[in-house]
């Protein structure tokens, strides 16, 4: 039984939200069941049209993998080792992902040991079947995520799952073979705990499996790290009680953490003076390409990158690029995203605005929210707020700090956040009953159709017709 | 008006709205580029009279209807382009052989040449030949005013191969295949797909029930998602009223959706700018400072000789090769751009890197107009596993319009001369001094 007081206990203290819109109604499991289907069948179509090697690197995401596959053991990034990289011209060359922590291509290596036969197609759907799942399953978590925000909101949580898989970098990722599908969903799954945790109350069980899921974390993209000071944040805020059990949860949580994944922070470590290999990977891009500079290296700033145009590219990017990068949207896709991620801030920004006006001392109100676990809601959501921002500026920074960072999918461990907000700024836009629920209907549409043909009208003729 | 009346009204404005997309769909041929843009350095190929530049390519997919080719002209000319099946020469006419005029000054003029689709061209070889049209006493068609073909540094074709008068040359043309195929073939290659996909024990047909799935679900989840019911018809006209509208508003606004079939002869140059004078001259020093490479490496098509242009923006262009030890290397004749005119710097920065396991000698010469600017004797670079540079910076500033020379030569013992790296690179900077 845990020191810590649960939820129930807790005085009621109604939530403030944002306006809902009058048509919701209730959402069973049913529901869950549908966008869970149609998601996996969405994933599976894009997986069987997308050719091999027409997602970002996937050759050399596979190599890793079926490294693994084939030899049983994780490949050395050395020089002389098992994987290096090899050049393409001065400012171009691959650089092997054997020196990222290897957490999704172990699963992808045992996915593809589970495959019947050893047929090299069937092995290659195998592996792009963790891509698949792990995208999955972070439709799942984004779904539980927001039904633990809001609870009474079930079509809420529909749209945000739907609009998720919706988007079409993100079936794409699901598509083929990389890390980020990975990283995305333990990401999103730590997320999900975290936020259970804080509402619910830190069960041990929850503690422990937090523990993993931050251990997987830490074996995925660097840029799921991000997570980690989310994590203390949320900590913070939430593990209240005595010390004895403040200090017994964050033992469990980090010695599973550490259990999980210090392994290979040692193994980094001892091959190449890099616990996380980051230093080993620019080390070889120095090495293999030597002109190609950073922004930074050349003596541009932030905001030179700025009217570069990377925010742009981070933007087309996150929402969809197609094959290595190389096929784009035509432009006023991306402004109409833009103009719907608009209006989502738009609608954030008015919710918020109606929430401080309903309170009678919107600055008393705040602060009590902030400092009170019973005002869970606006805290997480900033707590969120600030995970999407951390997200943004860390991709952000190292667009500044190397040369191969300006791509939007390397936000995608916060997209939980992301498509929380999306959907749920829409839906406080001050539309009236009537249009609201048209507005959020013309978007879905829209980024339907722009699913179907980043597939059918994008992908197919480039490299099939 | 009754309740009944007007859903039903709703309902047939849906199904007009679908079929009107539907039928706009069908309706339209594409004419579609199958091979990604060639991003490489331009070179401009001289076609003078007598002479052909003759490039092969293999069909990626049926259909093939016609390729798209770049010239440059000073003059005004005529070239003649012919495009025949390879191996089917001598049997049949060509499948199109057009003599194009090509007006005066144009930088960068692109024409198509389009034949009748061809029904079963995936995996076949053709032939794109192209030489100048006008004989040598006819004004445009001289020696004088000779057209170039735009080529491209790098292999781009993975089984197409360029030559000039008949010999291999390094390249392959600026050229864009077309293939021609409506709705009707995108949808069919869609089947194809699908019913070669049998993964496994995962049958052919799983795939169609996911399309399916999707197809259904997605709006079914989408009337969930804002909270009304599928079952609902004011829900369901409003969704199948709005799937089809946006389906036509992106059908129309994106071109990619209904490009219209190309037609032969020109057209409007507008899918590439010129290119500006620097990048024009660069493309000519380019052009003398080929290389001569032996032995040649071979084994991977991203290893073998690379010369090609890097930080566009900027104006900084950097030619760079790869190559390995007991190889000599010549970029020669090289004309030093003069510095003013071209808005151009002019420096030269070599470099050398290693990651041999062991020691080799380098040596490199840099000559312009025949005297010696630099002769780096045998430098000694030992390796260890740790790149290493050497850098030469030249100021050539006095030197425009004369002729530059590098050699590069490196002689040694190695183990694995696969992981060997060896950059040489020229550096033409923009001059500070000069006026843009």
């Amino acid at each position: 039984m845990s020191e810590f007081p649960q939820a129930e206990t807790l005085p009621d203290v109604p939530d403030v939200d944002v306006p809902q819109p009058g048509l919701y109604h209730g959402e069973g499991p049913l529901g869950l069941a549908l966008l869970l289907g149609t998601a996996f069948a969405l994933m599976l179509v894009w997986m069987a049209v997308v050719p091999f090697d027409r997602g970002p690197d996937e050759a050399e995401h596979y190599r890793v993998a079926h490294f693994i596959y084939t030899n049983g053991r994780l490949p050395v990034f050395a020089p002389d080792g098992d994987m290096y990289g090899y050049v393409v011209n001065a400012n171009e060359a691959y650089i092997s992902y054997a020196s990222t922590p290897g957490g999704g291509y172990i699963l992808t290596a045992l996915a593809m040991r589970l495959a019947p036969g050893d047929d090299p197609y069937v092995v290659l759907y195998a592996a792009r079947l963790v891509s698949t799942v792990a995208v999955l399953l972070t439709v799942f978590l984004a779904y539980r995520t927001v039904r633990v925000l809001f609870p009474d909101r079930p079509h809420l949580a529909l749209g945000a799952g739907l609009a998720l898989v919706l988007i079409p970098q993100v079936s794409l990722t699901g598509a083929y073979v990389n890390h980020d599908a990975y990283t995305m969903a333990v990401c999103s799954w730590a997320v999900y705990l975290l936020l259970a945790g804080w509402k619910e109350g830190w069960t041990r069980g929850r503690a422990a499996w937090l523990g993993v899921a931050l251990g997987m974390v830490l074996l995925g993209r660097l840029t799921g790290y991000v997570i980690i000071p989310f994590a203390f944040l949320v900590a913070l805020v939430s593990l209240r009680g005595s010390l004895g059990f403040v200090l017994g949860r964050l033992l469990v949580t980090g010695g599973l953490a550490a259990l999980v994944s210090g392994w290979w922070f040692v193994r980094s470590y001892l091959q190449t003076g890099d616990p996380i290999g980051f230093q080993a990977n620019l080390e070889a891009w120095r090495a293999l390409a030597p002109i190609r500079r950073a922004p930074r290296d050349v003596g541009l700033s932030l905001l030179d990158v700025a009217r570069g145009g990377a925010p742009y590219t981070i933007f087309r990017t996150f929402w969809g690029a197609f094959g290595q990068l190389e096929v784009y949207f035509l432009w006023p896709y991306y402004v109409l995203l833009g103009l719907m991620s608009l209006a989502a801030g738009l609608g954030l920004a008015w919710g918020l605005l109606q929430w401080l006006v309903s309170a009678k001392e919107p600055a008393a109100a705040l602060e009590r929210a902030l400092a009170r676990r019973s005002a869970f809601l606006p805290s997480a959501l900033l707590l969120l707020a600030l995970l999407a921002l951390g997200m943004v500026a860390l991709v952000y920074w190292q667009t500044w700090t190397t040369s191969f960072a300006t791509q939007g999918r390397y936000l995608y461990p916060a997209i939980v956040p992301f498509v929380l907000f999306l959907t749920l700024g829409v839906t406080a836009l001050p539309l009236g009953s009537v249009i609201r629920p048209l507005a959020q209907g013309c978007a879905f549409a829209f980024l339907f159709v722009l699913n179907l043909i980043g597939l059918f009208a994008y992908t197919v003729p480039t490299y099939y017709l | 008006m009754p309740y009944r009346i007007l859903t039903l009204l709703g309902f047939l404005l849906a199904a007009a709205l679908w079929a009107g997309l539907g039928w706009q769909v069908l309706r339209n041929d594409h004419m579609i580029p199958y091979d990604p843009p060639q991003r490489c350095l331009h070179a401009a190929l001289p076609l003078l009279p007598g002479h052909s530049v003759t490039q092969t390519l293999q069909g990626r997919s049926h259909g093939l209807s016609g390729v798209s080719l770049a010239f440059r002209t000073t003059g005004a000319a005529r070239v003649g382009v012919h495009i025949y099946e390879v191996g089917a020469e001598d049997q049949v006419a060509p499948l199109a052989g057009a003599v194009i005029q090509l007006p005066a000054n144009h930088p960068f003029y692109t024409v198509n040449v389009v034949f009748p689709p061809q029904s079963f061209s995936s995996n076949r070889d053709y032939a794109v030949l192209v030489r100048a049209a006008g004989r040598e006493d006819e004004p445009g068609g001289g020696r004088g005013a000779a057209p170039f073909v735009w080529s491209c540094w790098s292999e781009s074709f993975a089984f197409g191969e360029l030559r000039v008068d008949g010999e291999p040359a390094h390249g392959d043309l600026l050229m864009q295949p077309l293939y021609q195929r409506g709705a009707g073939g995108a949808v069919q290659t869609v089947v194809a797909r699908f019913q070669g996909l049998r993964v496994g024990v995962v049958p052919a047909w799983l795939w169609w029930l996911c399309l399916a799935i999707v197809l259904v679900g997605v709006p079914t989840l989408l009337v969930r998602a804002v909270g009304g019911r599928l079952g609902s018809p004011p829900h369901l006209i409003a969704l199948l009223t709005l799937l089809p509208l946006i389906g036509i508003a992106v059908y129309w606004g994106d071109p990619r959706l209904h490009r219209p079939v190309v037609q032969a002869g020109e057209v409007p140059p507008g899918t590439e700018t010129p290119a500006p004078a620097h990048v024009d001259l660069l493309n000519e020093l380019r052009k003398q400072a080929v290389g001569e490479i032996a032995p040649r490496q071979t084994w991977d098509r991203h290893l073998t000789f690379a010369l090609e242009p890097v930080a566009d923006e900027e104006g900084v262009r950097h030619q760079a090769l790869r190559t390995s030890v007991n190889t000599t290397v010549t970029w020669r004749g090289a004309t030093i751009p003069p510095a003013a005119a071209l808005s151009l710097a002019s420096a030269v920065d070599q470099g050398l890197w290693t990651m041999d396991d062991g020691p080799i000698h380098v040596r490199v010469t840099a000559t312009v107009a025949g005297a010696t600017l630099v002769d780096e004797q045998e430098t000694l670079i030992d390796a260890q596993g740790k790149p290493q540079r050497i850098t030469q910076t030249l100021d050539l500033s006095a030197h425009a319009g004369q002729t530059l020379t590098l050699t590069l030569t490196t002689l040694g013992e190695t183990r694995n001369s696969a992981r060997m790296v060896i950059w040489s690179g020229l550096t033409i900077a923009p001059d500070s001094n000069s006026s843009p």
